[in-house]
């Protein structure tokens, strides 16, 4: 095989935690956030070689997650809504899982992943892309290939969105 | 840092995928993957060549939607390049009719939205409408020259699949942003596998969560432990139990009314766990 799976498996190893995080993030959805994390890590698979190459596999990858997420509407799942995210609050909720979480903490999560799910994919990955990775206004922009006004923009009227959804960002942001 | 961020870090910070049913799963797409790839670019070469030959048209393994009256060679609808780049004029027009032989016995017949319905987001494309004897499984966002159109697939299931696993990049089809993909609504490959086929378990401190959905149901056990069930059709089984063989944190049930089931670890499970689950399961 031309592909090296040691090292592959040691890439997956490393950067899953993070790249499904983020998936989540943008699916608000266990499942959803699975496929989406797998089927980035075979496309990387699939042109390794490459990515390798290409010298900043993180970043590859991390851009293949976002055009996979926003380049098509996966409609093959039909409860992608914010049906299957009041499903993960329903679990968060329940769950006694979160190691102490007070109840202001789940609440938090419970908030945030439900209100996320409300915005468009597009303005989901603005956010994702501005307030968990980090990137600047350009680097979002280009990632997602969108203006600078249009990264602005859909990241102000998100955040105007989720702000009476999210208790803790009242008055915050 | 910015407050959404610390309340992103606290919706999701902890959660952790399962790596290595991950990994085997990427590893297993990403090989088909590459085969796909290898086929396509074989099936096209071949393609342009008879078409050069015999000016053949593209004939699918079994009759497509609608009455293919415009039937095209795959060629056409890809630009020819040139040494000064793309033409100007952009891809070929799509033509309701049009057929396109995908490889693997696949067929792509191109179908006109009946309506398009505005995004509402600015450079995002409108979302194609279509009959209801059709269901749209995968639309491009991006406005373009397959914008108010899609396509319509036949062939053998795993090529199907292996195209959805692909993000239905398809090379024939790459200069038409905008393009939907759909399947005739009444295909047994987007039928749920869950047709009613019931689980119970029978392990201290475990319950089901929820109800079935997607094929999927939650499990949930002590100390917040989660892991799932997933419904799979019989049709799938031979080819699950030779990809998982020996995988760790899966269990599997034998074939049972059309479907098989398999249990499959997340947060906080053992592989003990799941193999006590597995057991304990009764068909209802």
């Amino acid at each position: 095989m031309a592909n090296d799976p040691m090292e592959f498996a040691s890439f997956v190893q490393t950067t899953s935690p993070q790249l499904y995080r983020t998936a989540l993030l943008l699916t608000g959805d266990h499942h959803l956030a699975e496929d989406l994390t797998q089927t980035t890590y075979a496309k990387v698979f699939a042109g390794w070689r490459k990515v390798t190459r290409a010298g900043n596999p993180v970043g590859y990858t991390r851009t293949i997650l976002m055009n996979t997420f926003l380049s098509h509407r996966r409609l093959r799942r039909t409860s992608e809504t914010l049906g299957r995210a009041a499903d993960l609050t329903e679990t968060l909720a329940d769950s006694p899982a979160d190691g102490g979480a007070s109840d202001a903490d789940i609440s938090t999560r419970v908030d945030l992943l439900a209100a996320l799910a409300q915005l468009s994919r597009t303005d989901r990955a603005v956010l994702v892309a501005r307030y968990w990775e980090d990137r600047s206004i350009t680097e979002t922009a280009h990632d997602l290939g969108l203006t600078e006004t249009a990264v602005r923009t859909r990241a102000k009227r998100a955040i105007d969105r989720l702000r009476p959804l999210v208790r803790d960002l009242e008055g915050i942001l | 840092m910015n407050d959404l961020n610390t309340l992103m870090h606290a919706s999701v910070d902890g959660e952790r995928p399962d790596v290595d049913r991950l990994l085997a799963g990427a590893i297993r797409d990403g090989q088909r993957l590459q085969r796909r790839r290898r086929m396509s670019y074989a099936g096209a070469g071949l393609a342009v060549a008879a078409i050069a030959s015999a000016g053949a048209v593209v004939a699918g393994t079994r009759a497509g939607p609608g009455s293919a009256t415009d039937v095209v060679p795959a060629a056409r609808l890809t630009p020819t390049p040139t040494p000064s780049g793309p033409t100007p004029s952009g891809p070929a027009p799509l033509r309701a009719g049009q057929t396109l032989d995908l490889g693997q016995g696949m067929t792509g017949t191109v179908v006109t939205c009946t309506g398009l319905e505005p995004s509402g987001e600015k450079g995002v494309g409108p979302d194609c409408v279509l009959p209801k004897r059709y269901a749209i499984q995968s639309m491009s966002t991006i406005p373009g020259a397959g914008t108010g159109f899609a396509i319509v697939l036949t062939g053998p299931d795993q090529a199907i699949e292996d195209l959805w696993s692909n993000g239905f990049q398809d090379p024939q089809t790459n200069d038409y942003q905008g393009l939907a993909w759909a399947l005739e609504a009444d295909d047994p490959l987007i039928q749920p596998a869950y047709q009613g086929q019931g689980v119970a378990i029978d392990v201290p401190g475990w319950k089901l969560v929820g109800q079935v959905a997607d094929d999927k149901q939650s499990l949930e056990g002590p100390g917040g432990a989660v892991a799932d069930i997933v419904w799979r059709k019989a049709s799938g089984y031979d080819d699950w139990i030779s990809g998982m063989k020996n995988e760790p944190g899966t269990w599997t049930s034998p074939v049972h009314d059309g479907v098989f089931v398999t249990v499959q670890g997340g947060r906080g499970t053992t592989d003990a766990d799941i193999q006590a689950l597995g057991a304990s399961l009764a068909w209802k």
